[in-house]
């Protein structure tokens, strides 16, 4: 059995030698938030953060994230009570399937933790390891700015 | 997909070592396993032993040691990124880092797996070859230190024997004014380099260059160094590294590479850009150490 943090609940789960923590985190916990889309660490849809900091989990090992501390989309926000980058999405737009958005908000979490007043070209930066195919970029650019706006209040 | 493996977890060095020993072959070391899950999904690795290097403490330093720079094998390539600031040596590796992979996958990927890997595109290893940086191997006989340029002995193959690890890499006698850069072209961010070109250059305190190296990736099997560039800009001022020299070892790296054509792109053009890429590269360090960098 290994022990797993993901938003703030300590799990003891079976996982096996070469299962993805994302496998884990949606097969065994459940948590369907973490989409899977190329499966090769290049579209970003599978981002979570382990320790504040964005990975890729489709290229991690489940049993690698032992000890860590996990967050996914489902421990951002509810649908009463939306975190700033949730609210700032749906009011620039910043989606149009939704499907790649869980791992753009993960993705602009562990970014404005960093730099909490980017400018429109480092945010843009910043979402380049996010593949959004109905290509809202530009809109998705403006939700990271206001979500911005937002936290700093 | 390839057969299940067996999970080991060792948390010491030495007991890496050891587990690797004991299997050989049908043991692989997994670090961030940006290129093994790849790798394994497709069955172009096969082992029965995962050894995780996550749990072994020390392996991820960054830091100046004396006139020495020491980067940890498990160091990822996003500590690069953050450890910029260090010293004008990683201030070229951090910015190599941010041309590599996405921010998500930097998280993950290692220093170590980019260079155990071996892949003759990697971007990591001219930067490393041209400023002398040297591999650190810990095996069951115990620790050795090799020059990166002989680490790499072909496609995807390394001087690691079995039971050998890399630990760390040293880049020797970075005090002083030095500088370094790496250019290379991909056809996009996030595809490997097509052809790449590193410099890197260190000055006496009368402005003449004293050391000197320039590598290229991706036209070879291996990274090549570019001795006679070396020679060439050895004794220079940078002015002189500027005019004129900066060209002729432009030449040298043309007459230095081995490309191939493939589907990314042609020989002629891959040896082509390797002089271009060279003289960016040595300009680029000569800005850097006339303080317009
Ligand atoms: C989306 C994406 C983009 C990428 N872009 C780039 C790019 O632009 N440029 C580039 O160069 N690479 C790129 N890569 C490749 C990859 O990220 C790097 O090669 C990475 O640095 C490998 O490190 P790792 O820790 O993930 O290695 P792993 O996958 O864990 O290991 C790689 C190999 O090294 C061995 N190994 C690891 N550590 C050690 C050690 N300490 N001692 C002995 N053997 C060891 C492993 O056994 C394995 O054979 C990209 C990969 C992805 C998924």
């Amino acid at each position: 059995m290994y022990k797993l943090n993901v938003n703030g609940t300590s799990y003891e789960i079976d996982i096996t030698a070469s299962e993805s923590l994302s496998d884990v985190l949606r097969d065994r916990l459940g948590l369907l938030g973490v989409k899977v889309s190329c499966g090769e660490g290049e579209c970003g849809s599978c981002t979570v953060l382990v320790d504040g900091k964005p990975e890729t989990s489709c290229l991690k090992l489940g049993r690698q994230a032992e000890g860590q501390e996990i967050t996914t989309i489902e421990g951002m926000g509810t649908y009463d009570d939306l975190h700033p980058i949730q609210e700032a999405y749906i009011e620039e737009q910043g989606f149009q399937c939704g499907f790649c958005t869980p791992g753009f908000i993960m993705a602009t979490k562990a970014f404005l933790d960093s730099n909490p007043n980017p400018t429109e070209e480092e945010a843009s930066e910043a979402m380049s390891g996010n593949i959004c195919r109905c290509g809202a970029h530009p809109y998705i650019v403006k939700s990271v700015l206001k979500a911005a706006e937002k936290i700093r209040g | 997909m390839a057969n299940n493996f067996e999970y080991l977890r060792p948390t010491t060095m030495g007991e890496a070592v050891d587990m690797k020993s004991s299997h050989g072959a049908r043991a692989q070391f997994w670090a961030g396993g940006t290129d093994m899950m790849l790798q394994w999904k497709a069955g172009i690795t096969d082992f029965d032993y995962c050894i995780d290097l996550t749990y072994v403490p020390d392996l991820d330093q960054i830091a100046l040691d004396g006139d020495q720079l020491r980067i940890g094998a498990m160091a990822t390539l996003d500590d690069l990124d953050l450890q910029s600031g260090l010293h004008p040596l990683t201030e070229a590796l951090g910015e190599t880092a941010r041309m590599m992979c996405t921010k998500q996958t930097r998280t993950l990927a290692t220093i170590g797996g980019n260079l155990c890997n071996a892949s003759p595109s990697a971007d990591l290893s001219p930067p490393l070859a041209a400023m002398g940086a040297q591999a650190r191997i810990l095996g069951p006989d115990g620790e050795r230190t090799i020059p990166l340029t002989e680490f790499f002995t072909g496609v995807r193959k390394t001087a690691l024997a079995d039971g050998e690890m890399l630990t760390e890499i040293v880049v020797p006698d970075v005090g002083g004014d030095v500088a370094a850069s790496y250019n290379r072209v991909a056809r996009t961010v996030v595809d490997i380099a097509l052809v790449s070109s590193a410099a890197f250059i260190k000055l006496d305190s009368s402005g003449k260059i004293t050391k000197a190296g320039v590598a290229l990736g991706a036209v070879a099997p291996t990274v090549v160094r570019v001795n006679k560039a070396e020679d060439l800009l050895i004794g220079c001022s940078l002015k002189e590294a500027a005019n004129g020299v900066a060209n002729k070892a432009g030449e040298h790296a043309i007459a230095t590479a081995n490309a191939i054509t493939d589907i990314r792109a042609s020989k002629e053009y891959r040896t082509d850009m390797t002089s271009v890429l060279t003289q960016r590269a040595i300009g680029r360090c000569v800005a850097i150490l006339e303080g317009n960098g």
